[in-house]
């Protein structure tokens, strides 16, 4: 099956279809961690790549530019502005540029990751935040500790590579 | 690779419009795992583990809006989890939060979640 065949005048979610059949998973070797800067007792968060996504994301042909996404989270930042919330809100009666934007070229794994930190990590953590604090990582999955008995106490380690527990 | 075009399906007996296959397909499906590693799903760019028991699924095609249906159930885990709710959800992602029953939230060995909707 020939992905290029769906480059163009198609929905992104057909195009998830056609790769979900012609790709093998991709199980990414990173981790992405990051705190809440406007909750910072909360527990570090740990992200990680869907294995499908990220077949689709080094195969190319698939997934459409990150400006796309970073447009369409403007539109709804506008509307939660100018409404309170984003109860309501429909792409029905706006433009979302997502899923029929041009798919883009095949991405290296880290250039993947970063798409990925600005797809589905609120700007306030990536872009926003002015503090001395480290609250964003991207770190190799054997850095994420296995045993979660102190779960809840995880927090981004401020002086090494790795992620400790305040516990 | 062909394509077949049709307006309607039949088994002989019954017929139904094809668009109603297509838009009765769960849009977004995923099977997770306690650290969040999504072992196998549909329509999903991304999970996160959130904390104890509680995980984010970001969509790669959104939903039109967040009045969508969505499905959450969790395996029995080494601590216990066997139920699982949608916490909240949004357009592009939703997070579901997995309990022992009558306690508090709980890792999970796996959690399922099947979505149904518009896409935007």
């Amino acid at each position: 099956m020939n992905l290029d065949d769906f480059k163009t005048h198609e929905h992104l979610w057909f195009r998830l279809c056609y790769a979900a059949q012609a790709l093998p998973k991709v199980q990414s070797k990173y981790r992405v961690l990051f705190e809440d800067p406007d909750d910072l007792d909360e527990p570090a968060k740990v992200l990680v790549p869907d294995p499908n996504w990220m077949a689709a994301a080094l195969h190319g042909s698939v997934l459409p530019d990150v400006s796309s996404y970073i447009a369409d989270q403007k539109t709804l930042a506008e509307y939660e502005k100018e409404h309170g919330s984003l109860e309501g809100f429909n792409w029905k009666d706006h433009d979302p540029q997502h899923p029929y934007a041009e798919p883009r070229g095949p991405m290296t794994e880290e250039e993947a990751i970063e798409y990925l930190v600005q797809k589905d990590i609120p700007p306030r953590v990536w872009r926003d935040y002015k503090g001395n604090r480290t609250i964003m990582k991207i770190v190799p999955v054997e850095a994420i500790p296995s045993n979660r008995s102190y779960r809840n106490a995880w927090v981004i380690s401020q002086d090494e590579q790795e992620l400790e527990h305040a516990a | 690779m062909s394509t077949l075009e049709v307006s309607n399906i039949s088994d002989g007996t019954t017929s139904v419009p094809a668009g109603y296959v297509v838009n009765g397909s769960a849009k977004a499906w995923v099977n997770g795992q306690d650290d969040a590693t999504v072992l196998d799903s549909f329509n999903i760019s991304s999970s996160t583990d959130n904390g104890v028991g509680t995980y984010q699924y970001n969509y790669t095609s959104s939903f039109s809006s967040s009045s969508y249906s969505s499905q959450s159930e969790a395996r029995v885990g080494s601590s216990g989890a066997h139920t699982a709710n949608t916490q909240s959800n949004v357009a592009g992602s939703l997070i579901i939060r997995c309990y022992k029953v009558s306690t508090n939230s709980a890792d999970d060995r796996e959690n399922m979640v099947a979505v149904q909707g518009d896409l935007a």
